[in-house]
């Protein structure tokens, strides 16, 4: 019933209390009216009193035949019966006989007693009726009474039954319902529709469904979030676990230490290069474990550490637990503000021993060739010397074969020295550290071609240089190569009437950059090509051509000490071309 | 120039090439006198006027002609006293050695060589070397009073 649910709370309760009030008030009207009902019956009980009395009085009169009083009495009953027909009646017949009797003459006593009689008969007759009406008018007021009770009664019932119906269908059913509703929200499961109504339960409803829609969504919104934290608890767990496991399973050797000299924690590594537990290193200072003279510098790294610095390569010696010395090579890294040092270190006692054994023949190399460099020339070059010393002192004295000879031991010498400074030179290009950087091989082939073995051959030669780019690699070795390379073109093209000699890069991959110098020379043949690259590996006499056989082995070592390679290509009279490439991903 | 002819020293193990340099000097007219250490511990007593040579006359030779390679104390050892005295250090130091290495070059011109030349091993090139010289540092082409020593 939309009016009566959307009627407001107020109303509703006016209405549910009200209907019952309306019979009740009715009856109470009744009551009321009964009552005033009451008030007319106690006048009209004490009229009908006085009209006892006035009617005993009157037959008093009448029976000591006082006439004369009589009139009086009878006239004060009439209003006292006034809304009795019938009694009004017998009053006016005993006005009648009064009149009667006041009239008749006093001997007439018979007479007399007759109208006597009559009015007694007639003032006993009003009494009855008197009596009688009396009597019914209590009966009918009990009955009255009664009536109203027991309709009082009923329709009293009735209405709240009526208003028990409207109370229990606009208002406990909806509260029954708010309750369902308000349980389900407090289970946080979905309401049922709402009841729809204007009134106050219909907003309370409204409120409790607007609650339920946002503690879901928050719901939804909570559960959101703790998915989101259960799969950031889990993967952070996996994470936790490849670090652990990162950690544990590290050949080298992983230790997080406190800025104050100790460590930790450290990995299983540790005791498999030390021999020493996790507990006993991180019992004490790690000071402890270092070599006496690598203490000082070790505390020098800690405190640089603890400032902020990153160690990247420092070097210390550890004691194990067999009373030897590990070299161990850290990195190590320090979050300042959590007062922690990370360190990594990996065990380099094998490499130190290899680089040290690798120095050691390095230096005795080193000490050959300055050796080489000095004591075996210096009798060459008395050889020379004394030779030439003898020739001008002699000359008059030899013979043209004796001076030939004397020319012989001279060249013999000159070019051995020659190939002592190209083996150095050989031997220096596989030792010296290569210094990368940016270099121009224009500017390279340029120096390159001011330095040539023979420059007075190089002034006939047709040089083409194309365009060179950068490169990364050392400028004094790749100008080594060229000056071997453009020394050899010159040499080979030297019996030709118009060398040409043409220097550039081949357009290739993009991950090295392939240089190439081309001849018109003599070439060679490509069946020798294995030969050319190799030390003192000649494809023609020394008659023919002079060299030591050394050039181009100098070349490929540069190359390949480069991360490049050498080859050549060319045919016998048809000119010779040697290509060399050079990485360009190498790091300047 | 001034009046007095100084010396040239040369110090030199070998005796071929206290010949050929000698010989050298000569063919191109030097004629300063040349005095001639045997090895890196007489050429400093000799500088620094000591021992043997504690009495010796004359001042600092007008330039010295080192060679690297000598017995007790080398020819770098002689160069860092030389140019660490700050008598010496003014006298020209040349240090003429059969050695290219690198690592000479680079030791011998750190400590302050004037020039450096690599003995060659043709002799006419030695002789050119030496002219060079000669021809450099103000030593003498003309017979001076004395005349040469050996």
């Amino acid at each position: 019933m939309r009016i009566w649910d959307d009627a407001p709370l107020r109303l509703k309760g006016f209405v549910v209390i009200g209907i019952p009030m309306i019979p009740l008030v009715i009856t109470g009207a009744l009551i009321l009216l009964g009552a005033r009902n009451a008030g007319t019956a106690n006048d009209y009980m004490g009229r009908a009193n006085r009209t006892g009395t006035k009617i005993a009085e009157a037959l008093r009169l009448a029976v000591d035949g006082d006439a004369a009083a009589l009139p009086q009495t009878v006239s004060e009953l009439r209003p006292l019966v006034f809304d009795s027909p019938a009694q009004l009646n017998h009053v006016r017949m005993i006005s009648t006989l009064v009149d009667r009797l006041r009239h008749a003459p006093a001997v007439d006593a018979a007479g007399n007693r007759e109208t006597i009689l009559a009015l007694r008969a007639e003032l006993g007759a009003m009494q009855s009726v008197q009596d009688g009406l009396i009597l019914d008018r209590s009966a009918q007021i009990r009955r009255l009474l009664l009536w109203l009770a027991v309709g009082g009664a009923v329709f009293g019932l009735l209405f709240g039954l009526l208003g028990m119906r409207a109370f229990v269908s606009g208002v406990t059913r909806r509260i029954y319902r708010l309750r369902v509703d308000a349980g389900q929200l407090a289970r946080g499961e979905p309401l049922d529709p709402p009841y729809e109504a204007a009134d106050e339960l219909g907003d309370l409803t409204h409120s409790i469904h607007d609650a339920s829609r946002l503690l879901r969504a928050r719901d939804d919104e909570a559960r959101q979030h703790a998915r989101t934290l259960a799969d950031l608890n889990r993967q952070l767990e996996l994470a936790r676990q490849e670090l652990d496991q990162f950690f544990s399973l590290s050949l080298d050797l992983l230790g997080i230490a406190d800025v104050d000299g100790r460590f930790k924690r450290v990995n299983a590594a540790w005791e498999r290069a030390l021999g020493w537990t996790a507990a006993e290193l991180t019992s004490g200072p790690y000071l402890e474990f270092v070599h006496p003279d690598d203490r000082e510098a070790t505390a020098a790294q800690a405190e640089g550490l603890a400032r902020g610095d990153v160690t990247g390569s420092f070097e210390n010696r550890y004691r194990a637990r067999d009373g030897s010395y590990r070299w161990l090579n850290w990195s190590a890294v320090a979050v300042v503000e959590r007062c922690q040092v990370y360190v990594i270190g990996r065990d380099v006692t094998e490499q130190k021993r290899h680089s040290a054994e690798l120095a050691a023949v390095n230096e005795e190399l080193e000490a050959f060739s300055y050796s080489v460099s000095h004591d075996l020339r210096a009798p060459l070059r008395h050889v020379t010397g004394f030779a030439s010393l003898l020739r001008r002192s002699a000359a008059d004295r030899l013979g043209e074969k004796d001076a030939r000879h004397l020319q012989t031991i001279v060249d013999a010498a000159g070019r051995m020295g020659q190939l002592i400074d190209d083996l150095l030179a050989f031997s220096r290009a596989g030792r010296t550290q290569i210094e990368r950087k940016r270099v121009s091989l224009a500017a390279v082939v340029r120096d390159a071609q001011h330095d040539l073995a023979r420059p007075d051959t190089a002034a006939d030669i047709a040089w083409t240089v194309h365009p060179l780019p950068e490169v990364n690699g050392d400028p004094a070795l790749l100008r080594q190569v060229f000056v071997n390379l453009l020394s050899n073109a010159a040499k080979y093209t030297s019996t030709r009437r118009c060398p040409a000699v043409e220097v550039g890069v081949q357009s290739s991959g993009t991950d090295e950059t392939v240089v190439y110098v081309r001849d018109n020379g003599v070439g060679f043949d490509m069946a020798y090509v294995g030969k050319l690259f190799g030390v003192f590996q000649r494809l023609h006499s020394s008659e023919a051509f002079e060299g030591t056989g050394i050039g181009l082995a100098n070349v490929r070592r540069i190359v390949h000490r480069h991360g490049g390679r050498v080859w050549a290509e060319g045919a016998v009279d048809a000119g010779a071309t040697f290509y060399f490439s050079l990485p360009r991903a190498i790091e300047a | 120039m001034i009046a007095e002819v100084k010396r040239i020293m040369l110090a030199e193990d070998n005796a071929n090439d206290i010949e050929l340099t000698m010989t050298a000097l000569r063919d191109n007219h030097v004629l300063n006198e040349v005095i001639v250490v045997r090895d890196g511990a007489e050429a400093l007593d000799y500088l620094f006027k000591r021992n043997a040579h504690a009495n010796r006359a004359g001042g600092n030779p007008a330039v010295l002609l080192l060679d690297l390679k000598m017995p007790k104390v080398d020819g770098i050892e002689v160069l860092r006293q030389v140019k660490a005295d700050p008598q010496l250090r003014t006298i020209p130091v040349v240090v003429l050695t059969s050695s290219r290495e690198e690592q000479d070059l680079v030791r011998t011109y750190d400590l302050g060589v004037n020039a450096y030349v690599v003995k060659p091993v043709d002799f006419i090139e030695f002789v050119d070397a030496v002219k060079l010289l000669g021809g450099f540092w103000a030593v003498v082409n003309e017979p001076p009073p004395g005349g040469a020593r050996a």
